[in-house]
């Protein structure tokens, strides 16, 4: 069932909120939008039903975003420096109110990263559960079109 | 010529950055050593193909009726054309796309249309077969040369990774699964093998990932995937003298082994919860309380089979690292299923691949950054010459012609240098 | 070979390989750049103890730092164990450079300061540090470098009328220094990089070739004030081709060269300017200042890869990136002493001119890429720069006698 208007816009600020933070390398309170128990999902294959009976590109708890994202913030981190900038893109946007609230987007990434600049598309799919007048991301699925290139992937940095 | 290249106590870098070198590399090693190829279980029935590397070249790996292997190259005697493009499937007979030649499973010509057309339509080739194929417990190999020892020979003393790996198994079999990752970087393959038995660099290169795990002690009282996520990144972070007490061991022919350093929680080698006692009866059952301890005992991390493949028995994983230029390189990484194993074990393998191999690697992601500043570095100055002295003087020759060494050496280069000089001076 | 490569330039005219031969691109390398003196950067930008950036000589990667001890020391940007690059940052400041790898950690001189676990070494103290670069010089802050260990000092190498360019560059800042600021811009081209050398003392295009920014020039109102010092400079190519023939040029040993200015004197009434005179003339005497004022040139063109621009406050430094591709770097430098509002013209002019948005350089790099896609078409092998041939000796603006003289230096460098 597609939500209301209200809800739908409600729901889109907060993803368009989500983008920001990882724009502007704000990762704690990009976290701040994650349930404790969230699940962040970027499957290797397409259709790929379960991150337990297949290799992933991204498969991690809310913990260990942290660590990835502390990772980032430490200067130490080879694979940062210089630091990576991104852009996240999101449209197309849909929000499902059914016995829990899922929202849908497309989704560009830029990334530009010493002297290099790449780009990566897909669908983006949130579950949410409403907190006050926001939200907490419950799991969130990133299905990246060249998630299984044959050429394989230069390592990623910011997430989707 | 290549030969002085290599110095005992340095390298040249053109072993790195030279195309000439590279090409040499490819005839010289790639086109006859034993490369792995795929596994037995990835084509169990008759009929069933799979899409293999082989160096260079794209092959396929077929059970042909009478269920043995049939190694082909992918490429119709006709035109040249792909016969096979789906990464693996089941077939009664091999069919070129484009004017529709027809081969049987072990690559023989089956027929060709409108055959009157050619004066002598049985003197006509079919598909060519790759001169060697040999599987050591599963694992099938190949070369391109029609000479050379045995695939046996030629594991020697890294023979010991893949039986471990077996015995490791309720079943006594392992079974491919979970798909593959591909990592790609802009640098010499030979970094790769090199760094996955460097135990100086994780304390410098995998700082930030150890710090992360540090600054979060609740992660390691977390469900299991934190756990051992955590885990892993903190393993990194030994003090330099517990990374030199981890063991090297060089084997004739140029494979190596490093000890395991996994030491904590659900990582390490024994530990005590359902699961894995669930799979330590099951071990038992198959072999015996004395045996499955001593399986057990074998605390292995990084086997290297010369030239490209590094394997984790512990953990079922293997790296098959492909050449592809001087300063290109993809590696894949695969799973196996060690059969009879409870099924949570084989999420721990697959967490274990995407935490530690994936692109998106907290660890790797930073090793493959290191490899491209290497590759640039090296370009770069007058200085031809990469140091690798480190440790030398420690070296302990053994009576069966391996050598052992501690943790921080840099053995394992010298080592394949040594090997990699004599494969490619003759 | 060397034979070959004197074969490829002739009186007059130049063979097309010069500019399409990755061979020949490979030897420019080895015998030009990495022989000759190449500009690396100014003292400015290492000002203070541990001060450091990055660049490329002869397409290798190199750090320039101060070191604790004040002294300016260059080196390659390569660790001398397994070879990672040390230093990932354009610019900053550092107290040591520690490889990411294995953390072998250097000095700010390039010195080995420390090796984690050395006793694995006999002998650590033969471990080399980093490799310093072959030579290194400065001239009036100008930093050069040299990949060859032997060869002429920098100011033999630059002569005096180039030096000339430098000293008129710093003698028109009134505390006498001047520092590199602004940033820089990037310019990338698919062409060989001598065709941005020629055209830099190319006065036949101008007019011809940036004809529609001219037009847009002309149709500027400026509304009662002075014009900007960017818009004279697009107006300014619009001069008749007999003014520009009227523009003198010097063509000078080891294939330097330089132009005079083109600028109109308008600008120099402006009360900015004005004010600017009096500083100067302050500090150095009403005679010393229209001396300093006086000297006129535009490009003053260090072969095989630099153009001083001393009016403007500008030098621009090509880096070849392969026979095919080239990069032109542009940096500004503020006069200091002098009203910010300078600095601020300075920078106006390069974001016009020389930035990848410029309105000038645009349609110079256009034409450079269909020259390059060109030059192998058919079966014509030879460029032509006969124009003035037998006028060398009273060279007049649009002679290409500066470009014959690139590549006699040229052939000379790849003969020798």
């Amino acid at each position: 069932m597609h939500a209301p208007l209200e809800l739908w816009h409600r729901v889109q600020a907060f993803l368009f909120q989500e983008a920001r933070l990882l724009d502007e390398r704000r990762f704690g309170e990009w976290l701040e939008l994650y349930a404790p128990d969230a699940e962040y999902w970027v499957p290797y294959a397409g259709e790929q039903q379960s991150p337990k009976d297949h290799v992933s590109l991204f498969y991690e708890t809310v913990q260990l975003l942290r660590m990835r994202v502390d990772r980032l913030e430490n200067e130490l981190a080879p694979l940062d420096t210089p630091k990576s900038r991104v852009s996240h893109f999101l449209s197309n946007v849909t929000v499902e109110d059914g016995a829990e609230l899922v929202a849908r987007a497309q989704l560009l990434y830029c990334e530009y990263r010493r002297e290099e600049q790449r780009w990566f598309a897909g669908r983006s799919s949130w579950r949410l559960r409403p907190e006050g007048a926001s939200f907490r991301i419950a799991a969130k699925r990133v299905d990246l079109l060249n998630a299984d290139q044959d050429s394989g992937h230069l390592r990623f940095t910011i997430p989707f | 010529m290549i030969e002085s290249l290599v110095r005992g106590d340095a390298v040249h870098r053109a072993a790195y950055v030279d195309p000439a070198v590279f090409a040499l590399e490819q005839e010289r090693i790639f086109r006859r050593a034993w490369l792995y190829v795929a596994h037995e279980s990835e084509v169990p029935h008759p009929g069933d193909y799979v899409l293999a590397r082989l160096g260079p070249d794209e092959v396929i790996l077929v059970r042909r009726e009478d269920g043995g292997l049939s190694l082909l190259h992918n490429r119709c005697a006709h035109r040249g054309a792909r016969i096979v493009s789906a990464p693996s499937g089941n077939t009664r007979q091999l069919r070129c796309p484009y004017h529709a030649w027809t081969y049987r499973l072990d690559g023989s010509l089956i027929g060709v249309p409108l055959a009157e057309g050619y004066a002598d339509p049985k003197s006509l080739s079919g598909l060519a077969a790759v001169p060697r194929v040999e599987s050591y417990r599963g694992f099938v190999f190949a070369s391109h040369s029609a000479q050379g020892e045995p695939l046996p020979q030629f594991l020697g003393g890294l023979k010991s990774a893949f039986d471990n790996l077996l015995d490791r198994t309720p079943a006594g079999s392992v079974t491919r699964f979970g798909g593959s990752l591909l990592l790609e970087y802009r640098g010499n393959w030979k970094m790769f093998m090199e760094n996955a038995v460097d135990l100086v660099h994780p304390g410098f290169v995998h700082k930030s990932s150890v710090e992360a795990a540090r600054a979060h002690p609740e992660a390691l009282r977390s469900e299991t995937v934190t756990q051992q996520g955590a885990q892993m990144f903190l393993a990194n972070g030994l003090r330099a003298t517990q990374w030199d007490e981890v063991p090297l061991h060089a084997f004739p022919g140029g494979h190596v082994y490093m000890g395991g350093f996994y030491r904590q929680g659900v990582i390490a080698p024994e530990r005590e919860d359902p699961v894995f006692e669930r799979y330590r009866e099951a071990l038992v059952a198959r072999h015996g309380a004395e045996k499955a301890n001593a399986v057990l005992a074998v605390d292995r991390f990084n086997n290297l089979v010369w030239p490209n493949v590094s394997i984790n028995a512990r953990f079922g994983a293997m790296r098959v690292v492909r050449p592809l230029a001087a300063d290109h390189t993809v590696v894949e990484v695969v799973c196996f299923r060690l059969d009879g194993a409870p099924a949570e074990m084989h999420e721990l393998t697959l967490q274990f691949v995407n935490l530690a191999a994936s692109p998106a690697s907290l660890v790797a992601s930073d090793d493959l950054e290191i490899f491209e500043r290497c590759q640039r570095g090296l370009a770069s100055g007058t200085n031809e010459w990469i140091d690798m002295r480190r440790g030398a003087l420690g070296d302990q020759h053994q009576a069966d012609g391996s050598i052992v060494s501690r943790g921080t050496s840099e053995l394992p280069i010298r080592h394949q240098f040594e090997t990699w000089k004599r494969w490619l001076a003759q | 070979m060397v034979q070959e490569f004197s074969r490829l330039v002739e009186r007059g005219r130049v063979h097309r390989r010069v500019y399409t031969d990755p061979a020949v691109f490979a030897e420019e390398r080895r015998r030009i750049f990495r022989r000759v003196w190449l500009w690396l950067g100014h003292e400015s930008q290492v000002a203070r103890p541990g001060d450091f950036f990055t660049t490329r000589l002869a397409g290798d990667r190199v750090v320039v730092a101060r070191h604790v001890d004040g002294r300016i020391h260059a080196f390659h940007n390569r660790c001398s164990h397994r070879g990672a690059e040390v230093c990932l940052a354009s610019a900053g400041n550092a107290r040591n450079f520690v490889c990411p790898y294995h953390a072998w950690t250097y000095a700010t001189d390039g010195s080995l300061a420390s090796v984690p676990l050395d006793k694995a070494y006999g002998d650590a103290a033969k471990l080399p540090g980093l490799e310093p670069l072959a030579r290194l010089a400065s001239y009036r802050g100008f930093l050069f470098g040299s990949h060859a260990k032997q060869g002429e000092d920098l100011e033999t190498f630059l002569g005096p009328e180039v030096r000339a360019a430098f000293d008129n560059l710093v003698d028109r800042a009134p505390d006498g220094e001047v520092e590199m600021a602004g940033g820089k811009t990037v310019q990338r081209y698919r062409g060989n990089w001598k065709l941005q050398l020629e055209n830099s003392i190319d006065l036949l295009h101008p007019r011809i070739l940036h004809r529609s920014a001219i037009d847009a020039a002309d149709r500027v109102d400026h509304g009662g004030k002075p014009p900007s010092i960017e818009w004279d400079i697009v107006k300014s190519n619009g001069l008749t081709l007999r003014e520009w023939d009227g523009m003198r040029i010097a063509a000078l040993p080891r294939g330097h060269c330089w132009m005079g200015g083109f600028l109109t004197r308008k600008i120099d009434e402006s009360p900015l300017q004005k004010r600017y005179r009096e500083i100067l003339a302050r500090r150095h005497g009403e005679q010393r200042a229209d001396e300093i004022l006086a000297f006129d040139r535009h490009n003053t063109i260090v072969y095989p890869n630099l153009f001083v621009n001393s009016r403007v406050a500008q030098i621009r430094m090509l880096q070849p990136v392969s026979v095919d591709c080239t990069e032109q770097h542009g940096y500004t430098f503020r006069l200091k002493g002098a009203p910010e509002e300078m600095f601020e013209a300075t920078i106006r002019m390069v974001n016009t001119n020389n930035s990848p948005s410029s309105i000038v350089t645009s349609d110079d790099h256009e034409i450079f890429e269909r020259i390059q896609h060109s030059l192998t078409n058919g079966e014509h092998e030879w460029s032509d720069l006969s124009r003035g041939l037998d006028a060398e000796r009273d060279a007049v603006g649009t002679n290409e006698l500066p470009m014959r003289n690139q590549h006699r230096a040229w052939a000379e460098y790849m003969n020798g």
